[in-house]
């Protein structure tokens, strides 16, 4: 139906009001013939017929009158912004112009957001890149320290493995000698504490590598307690400290723990309370229950304010600055190996009312069997050499060698010795040893490749690795490589013994 | 009036390069570091006289980037004469956006004048795009230079080279 004429003209009025259209005619030589509307509400005060159109109005500029198409904003002189259509009709081509400021102004609203966001994502992900980077070059930095501190402490390893070989073995033969024996155990004293400063300095390097040390496996609690009365009852003594050592009635001997990492606590946390005694005890209480393992050390040192009591188990961190030796790591480890195992090591302290330090870790009990009873009992008496065996041992440091050397041939074994990988695979496909000893890290041929070479041509006697390096890669790859056991060096001369024997006769 | 010679030249690039602030600089000569995303077209004209002695009026079509053509942005390159391909140096992906740009460009409007420009030389250090990156531009015999709308760096010559290769007899 055709609209009544008030309303097509209201509606009319309407659209003027809102859209302001604003009608060109152009003819074919770009001219303005002719206008409708207000040209002066877009910001084009004076125009006249006749004008050039492309001129006058610059969106009309490379417009050719084919076809109809339209430009939704376009910024007029006076900043207002225009809908424009080209419609092309015969002899004129026409543009019709209406406002679409407000729509703009809405719609660069939102685009401006989204603009805003993508650079910000772009920024952000820029800058996670870098962190990325930055991050790995830090990892890698750590890293390689660790890596250093690793390789150094193995160095030191090495010579203090056949210092402390050697005081047992002169103290074996030196009874008759006290004033030589006192000499010895000085000097025994002191490897043992450098061996003990170098292992917290590379257990550190370990955990910061995030490098997992624990092996739990079966141990003898009450001889690991016994072993800690011993060491300190001379340093008790010496300070003139009351030393008071107790067991609970109820304590499992055979434990699921690992007992070079339960000592290294005692000895830190024992140590660290002989070391800042100077009179009055130290009280250590280790009670066994419900698979559990829980020591209190008690002393009457100095204690520890609140405030430090936070710092004292940070690395290179120490409660004060006393002038004491060490490197600040004993606790700190500590607490870390206690964690790691599965415990909590804590401290309750006050200035003036000594230091209690507690943990508590699991300790399951095991249920050993007679076998490895009988085995671990060392049979040490009438041997013949060469009759409990041949053993193979692959090493270059002479000092360690000869040591060995002593050790075994006691035990009754014959000792073929190789001083690098080559010569070990040789003389093991020669002789087919009943055990290998074999050094990790040796020139030419390592002990890993050897041992590789071996397994490959059919040795199957066992091989027992044999290093200083106590990185956790390392020993995954010696048990790749076809090793049986894994021993860290320094190694205790009767433990070998006693591997060596247990390894012999499983194979017999 | 006379017939003063007149091309339309138009900007284009992804969305925050700088192609609003190059015409800004070249026109008015002035920067400011506040980002407002155009939205449509602003059309600005200046009147040039290059080396080859011809003036001419450009009528500088100043439109809204992004990373392809939409059919209104079709429509505002209509008739376009010459175009300023505009990257930011910061940003490795706006590069991308001007290449495939430059084909659907190429396939509408067909061989015509164009420089590129590596815009925000000022933020060198922050580059994305390395000189070898601009190396390999050139060597597909484009003209391609580094710019800075906010220091004016190239902005001049960037439009002059397009003038003259518009006003060659
Ligand atoms: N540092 C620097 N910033 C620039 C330069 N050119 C533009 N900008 C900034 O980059 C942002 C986007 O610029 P604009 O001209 O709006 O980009 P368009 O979206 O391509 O028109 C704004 O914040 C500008 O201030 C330049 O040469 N150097
Ligand atoms: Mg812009």
């Amino acid at each position: 139906m055709t609209l009544p004429f008030e309303i097509a003209r209201k509606l009319r009025q309407l659209a003027t009001d809102r859209l302001r259209p604003l009608v060109l005619i152009i003819d074919r030589n770009m001219r303005l013939s002719a206008w409708s509307g207000d040209a002066e509400f877009y910001g084009f005060p004076a125009i006249n017929v006749g004008d050039d159109a492309q001129q006058t109005f610059d969106f009309l500029t490379g417009v050719d009158s084919k076809e109809a198409f339209d430009l939704p904003f376009v910024a007029m002189p006076n900043g207002l912004y225009a809908h424009v259509d080209i419609i092309p009709g015969g002899q004129y081509l026409y543009a019709v112009l209406m406002d679409s400021s407000e729509e703009h102004a809405r719609q660069q609203e939102l685009q401006q957001k989204a603009n805003e966001l993508a650079l910000l994502h772009y920024t952000q992900t820029a800058l996670m890149k870098e962190l990325e980077k930055a991050k790995q070059l830090a990892d890698e930095a750590s890293e390689a320290k660790g890596r250093f501190i690793a390789s150094m402490s193995h160095e030191f390893r090495v010579p203090l493995t056949s210092l402390l070989g050697y005081c047992s073995l002169l103290r074996e033969r030196w009874q008759d000698h006290q004033q030589d024996l006192q000499h010895l155990d000085a000097i025994d004293r002191g490897a043992k504490h450098l061996m003990a400063l170098i292992n917290n300095v590379l257990d550190q390097a370990r955990i910061e590598m995030d490098e997992t040390v624990i092996t739990p496996e079966s141990a003898d609690l009450l001889l690991i307690a016994n072993d800690i009365r011993s060491v300190f009852e001379p340093i008790a003594a010496q300070k003139k400290l009351a030393f008071k050592f107790a067991i609970s009635n109820e304590f499992a001997r055979q434990v699921l723990v690992d007992d070079t990492r339960l000592r290294q606590v005692l000895i830190n946390i024992v140590g660290n309370a002989f070391k800042y005694t100077q009179e009055g005890s130290v009280t250590v209480d280790m009670r066994w229950h419900e698979g559990r393992l829980r020591v209190v050390v008690t002393d009457t040192g100095p204690g520890i304010s609140y405030q430090q009591q936070g710092h004292v188990f940070k690395a290179f961190k120490r409660a004060d600055q006393s002038g004491q030796s060490g490197a600040g790591l004993g606790l700190s480890i500590s607490k870390r190996l206690v964690e790691l195992m599965g415990g909590e090591l804590s401290l309750v302290s006050e200035p003036g009312a000594g230091c209690a330090f507690i943990f508590d870790l699991p300790a399951p009990e095991v249920n050993h069997s007679a076998d490895e009873e009988a085995a671990a009992v060392i049979v040490n008496e009438g041997k013949v050499a060469g009759q409990a065996g041949v053993i193979l041992l692959a090493e270059d440091n002479d000092d360690i060698v000869e040591l060995i050397r002593l050790y075994l041939s006691e035990a009754g074994y014959e000792l073929l010795v190789a001083r690098d990988g080559e010569q070990a695979t040789q003389l093991a496909l020669e002789h087919q040893p009943d055990l290998i000893l074999m050094d990790m890290n040796m020139p030419k041929v390592d002990g890993f490749t050897a041992t590789r070479q071996l397994r490959d041509s059919g040795f199957d006697n066992p091989i027992v690795a044999l290093t200083a390096s106590p990185m956790d890669s390392d020993r995954a790859r010696a048990r790749q490589a076809g090793c049986t056991e894994y021993v860290l060096k320094p190694i205790e001369m009767a433990q070998l013994v006693a591997l060596a024997e247990r390894l012999t006769t499983a194979n017999a | 009036m006379s017939a003063v010679l007149s091309k339309k030249v138009c900007l284009i690039g992804d969305f925050a390069v700088g192609k609003t602030s190059l015409v800004a600089r070249f026109i008015h000569n002035v920067f400011s570091d506040k980002y407002l995303t155009t939205l449509g077209v602003k059309i600005d004209t200046k009147t040039v006289e290059p080396e080859t002695g011809v003036s001419l009026k450009m009528i500088i079509w100043d439109i809204a980037g992004a990373d392809r053509l939409s059919t209104a942005d079709r429509n505002y390159l209509r008739g376009a004469d010459a175009y300023l391909l505009v990257v930011d140096g910061t940003r490795r992906d706006t590069l991308i956006a001007a290449l495939d740009l430059k084909q659907a460009v190429d396939r509408m409007l067909g061989d015509i004048p164009f420089v590129l420009l590596v815009n925000k030389s000022d933020l060198q250090s922050d580059w994305e795009i390395t000189t070898q990156d601009i190396d390999l531009l050139k060597d597909r015999n484009w003209a391609v230079l580094t710019s800075s709308a906010m220091q004016g760096d190239n902005v001049e010559l960037a439009f002059t080279l397009l003038a003259e290769e518009l006003t060659k007899p």
